[in-house]
């Protein structure tokens, strides 16, 4: 897109010393520039803005009590999700959630991106690829996946019962939920680390041993303060995904896990209650575009998505 | 302050030799430049001192002791990057503070050392600066203070002054020279510039292809090569061979295709003993030595003079450079003449000259093989 622009605005430039001509080119490539954007700005619109506008309508919408909803007006749902413990609850366990794994993922992605940030390039595109290549199995697989592993019956059961160490719960609770999120997300953290740190000079680093530093501090003075940006872009995906997921959780967490996905997705499908399911999911977007807001002006809106 | 002993250090990058068995001695207080051209494993000598890099085989000493093991933080050594490798996120004060801080040293200090120390390169006021609010040369004096407010023991230079531009360069070299002579700090600098190494250096250690092929003095360096690398890289640009045909006492005339008979003297014992008549012999005539001699030609014991036709000239400002060829000879002269001259009109191109020199001036570089 940029490099269209480049030529395109030179060639303008060029015809430019025919007045006339010049301004019907650069009306034109103007035109055609932003045209382009067209079929992007269509799909946002009818499939992202539109639907979010039936969906707030249908929040203020009134629930029947045994199912179903009719047009009226009312705070209702909001006013209950704000005053029952049940669903504030939810609320709040699925904000820790999402910061506990946001955190995880992060501290446990850091060392892997440096590392990759550090070998030479022919390798570190190597494992890049081994990193990219889960992203093309959908997560609910990966999930269903790892029932085998961390089951009860799951490969790392069988094998501590074989020693001798007796089962451990690794599955239908926030553990399971927690090792599901990593997994799936743990790729976002490591990517938007590496490619900030690639930014980092060698040198710097160096620099830092030199005058005294060792390698945590050199990492938490130097390193650090410096990829700040991709600090915040892992953040933000891997927040909003565990936010916004509940595959994950329904599959490893069970669907009592608590957590507000699985509770919309059961009022969506099993009650019927759409106006219910619509506020939830607003109040969610909401602590999203905070926890987002947040993040950007922690970081000084150096944050590239 | 401390003296640096390196001793048969050897390094390989995926097979490739970097350094080999290179050692060398730096006293303290002294300036030692590794002289060389790019890949000669110099930077990497400079690393392996530093700690960056573990050598392969071989021995650090700093004061005597052995450091090898230590880790590159322990090492109180100082190390200015070609690139100056300020932290881009903190300002000039935070920069030099860096290193007290991670050496524990009394937060009170602070204030006064940053002051004292930007003084020392006259960057006064600068502290609330962030470095790429600085020019080249400024980030430069940045990084030498960021390393010399710690006292290091030893201080390494990377190339410090090639991101410069030439007439800062120049400047920054005396500067860097004046502040390494003032708190006496040993320093080994690390360059490809042979006119840096020369004004700068007590020592050059001139290094090719991971071996050091000389250690001298600036002046053993430029006017007694050993070797035809080190007088080619130090821009000795009269080099001819030739073969010892007489040897009266320690007068010798040498004969060459590209030169004609040149005499020269034999200054020291060995050299009377080793260039024997029909020894094969690389020698230099000294550019600095060369000068156009008018009408009134003195003939003296101690000088050469031959007739030769200028091919060219080259016009620099402040004088002249001549490239001429000898009479009936393949071999090319060139040397440098002050650009005006108030009694003579000056040779152009086709004029024939008459070169003098001293037999002094006609060194020998060694024999050739």
């Amino acid at each position: 897109m940029e490099a269209l622009r480049c030529s395109s605005s030179g060639e303008g430039k060029v015809r430019n010393t025919n007045h006339g001509v010049g301004l019907m080119w650069r009306t034109k490539e103007r035109f055609i520039g932003g045209s382009l954007t067209l079929p992007a700005s269509i799909l946002i619109i009818f499939f992202w803005v539109i639907p979010l506008i039936i969906l707030l309508v249908f929040s203020f919408f009134k629930v029947v009590p045994g199912g179903g909803f009719i047009p009226v007006f009312t705070f209702e749902n909001y006013a209950k999700i704000f005053t029952d413990p049940f669903y504030l609850t939810i609320l709040y366990r699925t904000l820790i959630l999402a910061i506990v794994v946001t955190i995880l993922a992060l501290i446990i992605g850091y060392p892997v991106a440096y590392k990759l940030a550090r070998v030479n390039p022919r390798k570190a595109s190597f494992f890049l690829v081994l990193i990219i290549v889960p992203f093309l199995t959908a997560v609910i697989f990966r999930a269903f996946g790892l029932i085998y592993v961390l089951g009860n019956r799951g490969v790392i059961n069988s094998f501590l019962r074989y020693i001798g160490v007796g089962g451990i719960k690794l599955i239908w609770n926030w553990t399971g939920v927690v090792i599901g999120f990593l997994n799936t997300l743990l790729p976002y953290a490591i990517l938007s680390l590496y490619s900030c740190i690639t930014q980092v000079d060698r040198s710097l680093e160096e620099a830092a041993y030199t005058l005294g530093a060792n390698k945590l501090r050199t990492t938490w003075h130097v390193v650090l303060p410096l990829i700040k940006s991709g600090i915040g872009t892992g953040a933000i995906f891997v927040f909003a995904i565990v936010m916004g997921t509940f595959e994950v959780p329904a599959i490893l967490g069970g669907m009592r896990s608590g957590i507000v996905e699985s509770v919309l997705i059961q009022q969506q499908i099993a009650f019927v209650h759409y106006p219910m399911a619509s506020a939830l999911s607003f109040i969610l977007l909401l602590v999203v575009a905070t926890v987002v807001a947040i993040l950007m002006k922690i970081l000084g809106g150096e944050i590239k998505l | 302050m401390a003296d640096v002993e390196v001793r048969n250090i050897s390094k390989a990058f995926d097979s490739v030799e970097a350094v080999k068995n290179l050692s060398f001695h730096v006293r303290t207080g002294e300036f030692l430049s590794l002289l060389g051209p790019s890949g000669c494993g110099k930077t990497t000598t400079l690393r392996i001192i530093a700690g960056l890099e573990q050598q392969d085989r071989g021995e650090v000493l700093i004061d005597g002791k052995e450091i090898s093991n230590i880790p590159v933080h322990k090492r109180d050594i100082g190390f200015v990057f070609q690139n100056y490798a300020l932290f881009p996120h903190m300002t000039v004060k935070e920069n030099i503070e860096f290193g007290l801080k991670m050496k524990g040293v009394s937060k009170n200090s602070f204030d006064r050392k940053v002051i004292d120390i930007l003084a020392l390169v006259g960057l006064e006021g600068y502290e609330d600066r962030m470095p790429r609010q600085l020019s080249g040369g400024e980030q430069q004096r940045v990084a030498l203070c960021r390393t010399l407010v710690l006292n290091p023991r030893v201080l390494l230079l990377d190339e410090p002054l090639s991101n410069l531009d030439a007439k800062l360069r120049k400047r920054m070299r005396i500067e860097l020279k004046n502040i390494q002579r003032e708190i006496k700090v040993t320093a080994v600098y690390v360059t490809h510039d042979q006119e840096e190494a020369l004004s700068m250096s007590d020592r050059i250690v001139v290094t090719n292809r991971g071996e050091a092929v000389q250690i001298g003095t600036p002046y053993d360096i430029y006017e007694k090569p050993v070797s035809r690398f080190v007088a080619d890289f130090m821009g000795q640009v009269n080099l001819y061979q030739g073969k010892i045909v007489e040897k009266t006492g320690s007068e010798i005339t040498i004969s060459s295709n590209q030169t004609p008979d040149v005499k020269s003297l034999l200054t020291s014992e060995v050299d009377r003993r080793d260039y024997k008549e029909g020894v094969e012999v690389l020698f230099l005539i000294r550019k600095e030595g060369i000068k156009v001699l008018h009408k009134e030609v003195k003939e003296r014991a101690d000088a050469d003079s031959f007739v030769a036709e200028v091919q060219a000239v080259a016009y620099l400002g402040s004088h002249s450079e001549y490239i001429c060829t000898f009479q009936a000879k393949k071999g090319q002269i060139i040397f440098r003449s002050p650009a005006t001259s108030e009694d003579s009109e000056l040779p152009g191109r086709g004029d024939k000259v008459r070169l003098g020199w001293k037999l002094s001036d006609v060194v020998l570089v060694g024999k050739v093989k």
